[in-house]
């Protein structure tokens, strides 16, 4: 699928200034949460609309800003349509940033994306349909952006159901040995935005940090940084969040994102997902936490790795200011002492732990079995007054540290999915769970090529969950069985005590693995 | 508040004279609620937590015989407790003084607030009584479970001027330092309700905090379409206003 002819080339922009502004938009609240941001037509304006510029330009472009404005129901700045998503990034700088020939890679593997067709996206979209804007074309280069929905939820599902997951992901080779894969790295960035969820900043530091410890001159990075001395190699964790917050526009060049690898955090069926996808669409290649999502974008031709990341030793350890939040403050004396990972669970004072935003499916299953929970010992934080994302440096900052605090005090973790879409979570049942030595009790999810249920993890349909907890927190039989999976999830983890072998798949990847198409 | 509301001990039975140190009075605001409130009395008989009194305040009921109803349950249970008192007001004086009546008389220093269409978890006042005899909070609540004509949680989180400025959402339902209860005025009626909310906030205006404990430990019973419900849903916006005069850094939506 290519894009509209002659309409947006580079060619049709005398003049033309690549990079984006260095003003931006900064009051943005990501994750489909929308917020207008003050001064955006103003904004548009710096973002090289010079006044008259309008003249200049083509027929087909006209056309096609008269079309997208309509579509994005906002006023005209400038002759250019005015985002109306609360970003930092307009749709006109995502487009102007990538090249034709990137723009057109992109294109054709949005087509071979397997849960994407062009006529679900205009029976989503039915606006799009009159809007003479080519639907692939729209969707990842408007919709995307607008947080539009690109697949039909069963689409997502048929997809994930009917991947096969393999435990390289779709590297297949031999990994070489990390001293001759170090010998031949050079330094590598590894990108996190400063205004985005704290989650994606844990991702970024363990990958660093599994990186350094292989030997490798690895950086933690963000968009304040300078774009021209940026490393040969560069990882952008969260591009979602990356190239659209704050100053990650200015990163938004086809010099930066045709070279670099992106790391996928999202879930498909959500609107997160979509806003990366042109970038990771546009990269030469994709680092994903989820072996499905992996398969997916292997699936266009993008190379692709599935990796699951663990914490370093000692990380979340919580700090002087953490131990005067008031959810920690709460807890009871025993639960208040650094936890260790290998503590018996006998000897943990909560029975079961839960942290997660508030979803309908959470909820509905808290509240049906809100007696149940009321007869144990328990944290249960449904995270109710979120205002965007949990950003460093807030209050709600040490909420992550919190929770692997807590469940290094707690029996189980119990993981429920924030939807239908059943996802192994690898943050919340590996990185907090199972990090933590405490057992997990999960929802059933797709498979993983190396976790099993049963083995690593307990599964149990949610309407059988109280029984299966009763068992392993009242019976002998049950705790017998909970301190043998207490003991699988260790092994599994002391098999990469220091994260070197993840850092050699790491860097495979990064020096051969991620060739673009 | 400046003057005591006139009300009449209807009755009262003391096993401890002395009150207990580790002393939780419960406070059961009752109008009318005769048919929930044995459930609602049971719950607060089967805590965990052993030293308890209870005071049952009825504002004035007319439409059954909530008045009997306590009488009798309270005689039958007064075992359970170091005192158990019924107080009745004269005449119907709203929640916000309901509460205010059990307060003043209540003996200890930690008292619970409960509405008699609400019930109680067993492990509820045990472990709030642990927070606060643990930290210096001013008061503690757990996370809500709804239930009657709506099953879903309650909308609590941690105790934050941000969460406020927006809306309530914390109930009265919380185990609250007299101390505190006393600095801030106690509760003040409010044209609609909201009496909850105003709490709250003059906490906040008073630089207090209360304990968010995460375990879902308290009940609120929804009821399909009461008065009290359409009345709020009426008054939304006087309220609003009314409330904002009262605390102006509130950006009630």
């Amino acid at each position: 699928m290519s894009e509209p002819t002659g309409v947006l080339g580079d060619e049709m922009w005398p003049g033309h200034v690549p990079a984006a502004p260095d003003t931006v938009q900064l009051d943005t609240l990501p994750h489909g949460r929308r917020q207008t941001p003050a001064g955006a037509p103003s904004g548009m304006r710096r973002n090289g609309l010079e006044p008259g510029g309008e003249r200049q330009r083509p027929a087909g472009w006209r056309l096609l800003v008269r079309a997208a404005t309509r579509l994005l129901g906002g006023g005209v700045a400038d002759g250019l349509p005015q985002t109306t998503s609360g970003l930092s990034l307009t749709p006109r700088q995502l487009v102007r940033g990538l090249s034709r020939p990137t723009r057109t890679r992109a294109l054709r593997r949005l087509g071979l994306l397997p849960c994407f067709r062009a006529a679900d996206y205009l029976t989503l979209n039915r606006d799009v349909a009159v809007s003479r804007v080519p639907a692939n074309f729209h969707a990842l280069f408007l919709g995307a952006h607008e947080g539009r929905k690109l697949f039909r939820p069963e689409a997502v599902a048929r997809t994930l159901a009917t991947l096969t997951v393999r435990e390289a992901g779709c590297l297949e080779a031999t990994i070489p040995s990390l001293a001759a894969l170090v010998a031949r790295a050079p330094r590598v960035g590894v990108y996190v935005s400063t205004q985005g969820n704290v989650f994606m900043r844990e991702i970024a530091e363990d990958l660093a940090t599994s990186l350094r410890r292989a030997g490798v001159a690895a950086e933690l990075l963000d968009e304040t940084t300078d774009v021209a001395t940026r490393p040969k190699l560069c990882v952008f964790v969260a591009p979602h969040e990356f190239f659209l917050l704050g100053q990650g526009p200015r990163w938004v060049r086809d010099d930066v994102v045709a070279s670099a690898v992106m790391l996928n955090t999202e879930q498909v069926q959500t609107s997160w997902f979509v806003r990366a996808l042109p970038f990771v669409l546009a990269s030469r290649g994709v680092i994903d936490l989820c072996a499905q999502t992996c398969e997916l974008f292997g699936r266009t031709g993008l190379p692709s790795m599935h990796v699951g990341l663990t914490p370093p030793d000692g990380a979340g350890r919580l700090g002087a200011s953490d131990r005067q939040h008031p959810l920690f403050r709460v807890l009871p004396a025993a639960a208040r002492a650094d936890p260790l990972a290998c503590s018996k669970l006998a000897d943990r004072p909560i029975e079961i732990a839960f942290f997660g935003a508030e979803s309908p499916h959470r909820e509905a299953w808290l509240a049906r079995n809100a007696g149940f929970l009321a007869e144990y010992d328990t944290f249960i934080h449904l995270r109710r007054m979120a205002r965007g994302p949990i950003r460093p440096g807030t209050p709600d900052g040490a909420l992550t540290r919190l929770a692997r605090h807590v469940c290094g005090h707690a029996r189980i973790s119990l993981n429920l999915h924030r939807d239908a879409f059943a996802y192994l979570e690898w943050h919340r049942i590996v990185r907090l769970g199972m990090a933590s030595g405490s057992v997990v009790v999960s929802e059933p999810c797709l498979p993983h090529p190396v976790l099993r249920p049963g083995v690593h993890y307990f599964e149990e349909n949610t309407r059988q969950i109280p029984d299966l907890l009763e068992w392993l927190l009242r019976s002998e039989d049950g705790r017998r069985r909970a301190a043998a999976v207490q003991g699988h999830a260790a092994a599994l983890l002391a098999a990469d005590p220091d994260g070197r072998r993840t850092a050699a798949r790491v860097l495979s990847f990064l020096l051969d693995g991620a060739v673009a198409a | 508040m400046t003057r005591e509301v006139a009300s009449e001990t209807v009755f009262e039975r003391i096993s401890e004279p002395a009150a207990p140190d580790s002393l939780v009075t419960v406070a059961v605001s009752l109008h009318d609620y005769a048919r929930f409130l044995p459930d609602c009395l049971g719950s607060v008989a089967a805590q965990r937590h052993r030293d308890l009194d209870l005071i049952v305040v009825d504002d004035a009921s007319a439409r059954d015989d909530s008045l009997s109803v306590a009488r009798d349950w309270l005689s039958a249970h007064a075992d359970r407790f170091a005192r158990v008192s019924l107080l009745r007001h004269r005449r119907n004086q709203g929640l916000a003084q309901t509460r205010n009546t059990a307060f003043a008389h209540a003996r200890g220093e930690f008292v619970f607030v409960l509405d008699a269409d609400n019930t109680l978890y067993p492990r509820a006042l045990s472990r709030l009584h642990a927070v606060l005899c643990a930290e210096p909070f001013d008061a503690a609540y757990t996370q809500l479970e709804f239930f009657g004509s709506k099953r879903q949680l309650g909308l609590a989180d941690v105790f934050r001027r941000e969460h406020f400025s927006v809306g309530n959402y914390v109930d009265a339902m919380a185990l609250v330092c007299k101390r505190a209860w006393r600095e801030v005025g106690g509760y003040t009626h409010l044209d609609g309700g909201w009496e909850d909310y105003d709490f709250w906030c003059k906490f906040i205006d008073h630089g207090m905090v209360a304990a968010y404990v995460p375990e879902i430990l308290c009940r609120y019973r929804v009821h399909d379409g009461s008065m009290l419900h359409t009345e709020h849903r009426d008054r939304s916006d006087e309220l609003a206003v009314q409330m904002t005069l009262r605390h102006p850094w509130l950006e009630i939506v």
